[in-house]
């Protein structure tokens, strides 16, 4: 049904060419589900964009060839077919799915209206071709008219495709603002938008990326659902491997713009060739198994990096002796400001403005010198909301917070650093906070501190844009140590990274554990990290503590019945 | 919805409370007797003394403060000293000239800037868009006061389109009196109209960089569609907001333009009661440009939030 040939992508915008996809080639046939697998700048998103016809044609330069079969047999070239006959394809035969869809969305329509735009787009199948029913043929410029659907028929149809993703109460999402729902909500409505035309082949960009671990594997069921009803083949683009083997039947590995390896998701899970899908299969650690086993010695090795899983042993023994309590949290409630109509935020009870305020309630918690505490919990649980008012950025009311220094480290590091201001003004300023004028010992005190972190000096040079994620994650933790902090709050340093980045940040966090005998609060979504890197875990749901354990009780013998959900829909 | 309106109307109230505040704070401070203006230096202190009393300025401050806004509610503008009339009588009349002249610059602005901000956005780097960047740019720099000048010069003089200084009023001619205040709300919308281009131009343009452009052309909608059916929406929001800005300045500009093209308009008397210290007149046409600049950023704001339902 498709075909991808020496598709390559060269971008021209800077000085120098840079070939963004070097000689992609896969077919995709009716009814198969296939995972573009890569990091972030692999050039995945951009394949699927090319394929969709979503890339500006001035921008870059795309050669290749990309075959798509049409109901007739008919076989037409995408990149090189008029732009009208892609327009007729794009949400008639072809549906897009983004990664966020918060965004994905404009804030200011209905998501009805949106929703039945396909199809207000391209209206009834004309005459000749109503009679194929489900399918959809092309309308190419030859039959200019089209009917168009009355008001009713739009809303019949957006009703049924919203209740098709199993949204509960379609009639109310069908007249809410994006803003309203939550994020699993959206991404349902999302795909009902790109479903609603019933098109024969779904791109799914990294649909399940801004979504929290158990609305995920909700995403990646319906997915797959949609896939066994209608028989819709799937593009399915992710950087997370978990999802790709529940979902997929065939692999296609990217690095750097090219092909590693692909073939069936079998054979490549089992039997990777390529030296790169090895280490990604690897850094993809299967807790699932390790639970499975029991948590023996073999399995902490199995860890990966196996030398992580040896410092957290060793630290824990001194951990033990030196029993000193860093930061004690006790009945710490806040809660945000209420807005009186905040009643519609919540869908279910309707401008009840009596509606729970959203903030947290009642922690207790203590984390001792050198232990790394993790938090857990979907979006929305407080964790954030903690973070900040132990660092003092939130006005504590109820509750007491006993806690040396404390310093926080952003999710977000590219809109945490000023972005007109270059790495070495930052951390200066962060010394000159503290109390440091002497220039001399500034230097030295940033010297040292960008061995600690492992960044060169030319960096202090550079403008935040100019560095990559890790980097800015980087001089964010340089930034916070320079103040000399005895308790760090990381807020999902990793989140936003790759994998294999990702790990270098945590192994960073873990070495100054234990170097400095530093308490840290590492904040996490992701399950799998937390393990390697945590002594004790703590799970948030919807402002309070369910649950604090040493993490192997934790993972092995959950007690509450959130933790248990929490573990199966990151480990399954 | 209805609420947020109530909300809104509320606070506009005590907003007009507190600036009717400060501005009676304000003339009762400044120095300078009205008795002793309006009776001349000559007068004896009894005359001063008696006029004083007979217009109520030995009654304590806040007496008089209070005195004035229970007029003010009741529609009693005061007495002006000056001409010895009702404030109401001597400045309702060039109210509406002022009003006029603003409803008719902000219909220039809005009618003009619309479709070219569309149009050049939708252009971008096209030869029109070039040639708008560049007349864009010339009138920004242009002072309302200095275009009159200009376009009095050139549809009064050159072309002999309406006799410049020959003020028509609207109670004799409607039309004769809203074909002569064409020329001074071009005037004033220019400068403005160039400026709400620019921001409507930058603000598709921002909008359509956004993820939801492309979830629509990921549905078959070519570029008109997308602007029209998403764009547009999204982007009007800043143009809203900066139009209700510019009305309010446009109620005070507009006394300068009244100069330029002779129209005896509520400037003309504010000066003239400046000159002769006729406070009650002068702190009616503060309150009522404060009036009318507080209530058009309160529809502004009624109208952003009708539009993004996010503000409600």
């Amino acid at each position: 049904m498709l075909e991808v040939k020496d598709l390559r992508i060269e971008f021209y915008d800077h000085s120098r060419p840079e070939v963004a996809v070097r000689d992609v080639d896969f077919t995709l046939k009716e009814g198969e589900i296939l995972g573009l697998v890569g990091e972030s700048g692999s050039g995945k998103s951009l394949t699927a964009n090319a394929i969709a016809g979503l890339i500006r044609r001035g921008d870059v330069k795309i050669s290749g060839e990309v075959w798509w079969e049409q109901e007739d047999a008919n076989r037409i070239d995408l990149l090189r077919t008029p732009r009208k006959t892609m327009r007729a394809l794009q949400g008639q035969d072809i549906g897009f799915i983004f990664q966020d869809p918060m965004t994905a969305f404009s804030p200011v329509h209905k998501i009805g209206y949106q929703v039945e735009d396909a199809l207000r787009v391209h209206g009834k199948k004309t005459s000749e071709e109503g009679n194929k029913t489900s399918e959809s043929g092309i309308k190419t410029s030859s039959d200019g008219k089209k009917e168009e659907y009355s008001k009713e028929e739009l809303k019949e149809r957006a009703l049924k495709a919203l209740s098709d993703v199993d949204l509960p109460d379609p009639e109310r999402v069908y007249n809410s603002y994006p803003f309203e729902l939550s994020g699993g909500m959206r991404q349902r409505a999302m795909i009902a938008s790109a479903m609603i035309s019933s098109p024969r082949l779904l791109i799914a960009d990294e649909p399940t990326t801004a979504l929290d671990v158990t609305v995920q594997a909700e995403i990646i069921k319906l997915l797959q659902r949609i896939n066994e009803r209608d028989h819709t083949a799937i593009l399915f683009i992710s950087h997370d491997l978990g999802l790709v083997r529940k979902l997929c039947s065939k692999v296609l590995v990217l690095k750097d713009g090219d092909v590693v390896e692909q073939g069936p998701a079998d054979e490549i899970f089992h039997n990777p060739k390529a030296d790169y899908t090895k280490k990604l299969i690897a850094a993809e650690v299967n807790i699932g198994e390790m639970r499975g086993r029991g948590l023996g010695e073999d399995s902490v090795e199995s860890l990966g990096e196996g030398a992580n899983a040896g410092n957290v042993a060793e630290f824990q023994e001194a951990g033990d002796s030196s029993k000193t309590e860093e930061c004690v949290v006790r009945g710490l409630t806040y809660y945000y400001p209420m807005r009186k109509d905040i009643g519609s935020i919540s869908l279910w009870g309707k401008k009840d403005a009596k509606s729970e305020p959203i903030g947290i309630k009642d922690i207790s918690l203590t984390v001792h010198r050198g232990e790394i505490m993790g938090l857990v919990g979907e979006s929305g649980s407080g964790k954030s909301t903690l973070a900040k008012c132990i660092v003092g950025l939130l006005p504590v009311k109820e509750g007491e917070i006993h806690c040396g220094l404390a310093r926080m480290v952003f999710q977000d590091s590219y809109s945490a650093l000023n972005p007109k201001r270059r790495v070495g003004w930052l951390l200066r300023e962060s010394l000159r906070l503290s109390g440091v004028r002497d220039r001399d010992e500034i230097r030295e005190r940033i010297q040292e501190i960008l061995g600690e972190v492992e960044l060169s000096e030319e960096l202090l040079e550079r403008f935040p844009s100019e560095l990559s994620g890790g980097q800015r994650q980087r001089v964010m933790i340089a930034m916070a140590l320079l103040q000399k902090p005895s308790f760090l709050i990381a807020d999902e340093p990793v989140s936003a990274l790759d994998v294999a980045i990702g790990e270098s940040i945590t192994r960073l966090l873990l070495d100054l554990s234990r170097k400095r005998g530093m308490a840290i609060l590492f904040i996490s979504h992701d399950l799998r990290t937390v393990y390697s890197l945590c002594d004790t875990v703590c799970v948030m749901k919807k402002g309070r503590i369910v649950e604090m354990a040493p993490k192997e009780e934790l993972y092995t013998n959950p007690k509450e019945e959130y933790t248990k959900v929490l573990l199966r829909s990151a480990l399954e | 919805m209805g609420k947020y309106v109530l909300k809104k109307i509320a606070s506009l109230a005590l907003t007009l409370l507190a600036v009717s505040f400060v501005v009676f704070l304000l003339f009762s401070v400044i120095p300078g007797d009205p008795a002793v203006s309006k009776l001349g230096t000559q007068a004896t202190p009894e005359r001063v003394e008696a006029l004083r009393k007979e217009l109520g300025l030995n009654a304590p401050f806040i007496a008089r403060y209070f005195k004035w806004v229970a007029g003010f509610v009741r529609g009693n503008l005061g007495q002006s000293y000056a001409y010895s009339m009702p404030v109401s009588k001597l400045i309702g009349g060039k109210l509406l000239i002022n009003a006029t002249l603003s409803v008719l610059a902000i219909i220039i602005v809005i009618g003009v800037s619309v479709p070219i901000g569309v149009y050049t956005a939708k252009h971008t780097g096209g030869f029109l868009d070039k040639v708008f960047t560049v007349i864009n740019q010339i009138f920004m720099a242009f002072p309302p006061f200095l275009l009159g000048l200009i376009l009095t010069f050139f549809f009064g003089i050159v072309l002999k389109l309406f006799s410049p200084g020959a003020y028509v009023g609207y109670e004799r001619n409607f039309f004769g009196f809203l074909g002569y205040m064409i020329c001074p709300a071009i005037a004033l919308a220019l400068p403005k109209t160039a400026m709400c281009i620019k921001l409507l131009r930058t603000n598709i343009l921002e909008e359509a960089k956004k993820d939801y452009s492309k979830t629509s052309y990921s549905k078959g909608n070519n570029t008109t569609g997308l602007l029209y059916k998403y764009v547009l929406k999204n982007a009007i929001m800043p143009t809203i907001t900066f139009v209700g800005m510019i009305f309010a300045d446009m109620i005070a500009s507009g006394i300068v333009i009244e100069q330029t093209f002779g129209i005896p308009g509520l400037g003309r008397s504010l000066l003239s009661a400046i000159s002769v210290r006729d406070y009650p007149v002068v702190m009616a046409i503060v309150m009522l440009i404060a009036f009318g600049i507080v209530v058009v950023s309160a529809i502004t704001d009624i109208i952003h939030a009708a539009v993004d339902p996010r503000v409600r």
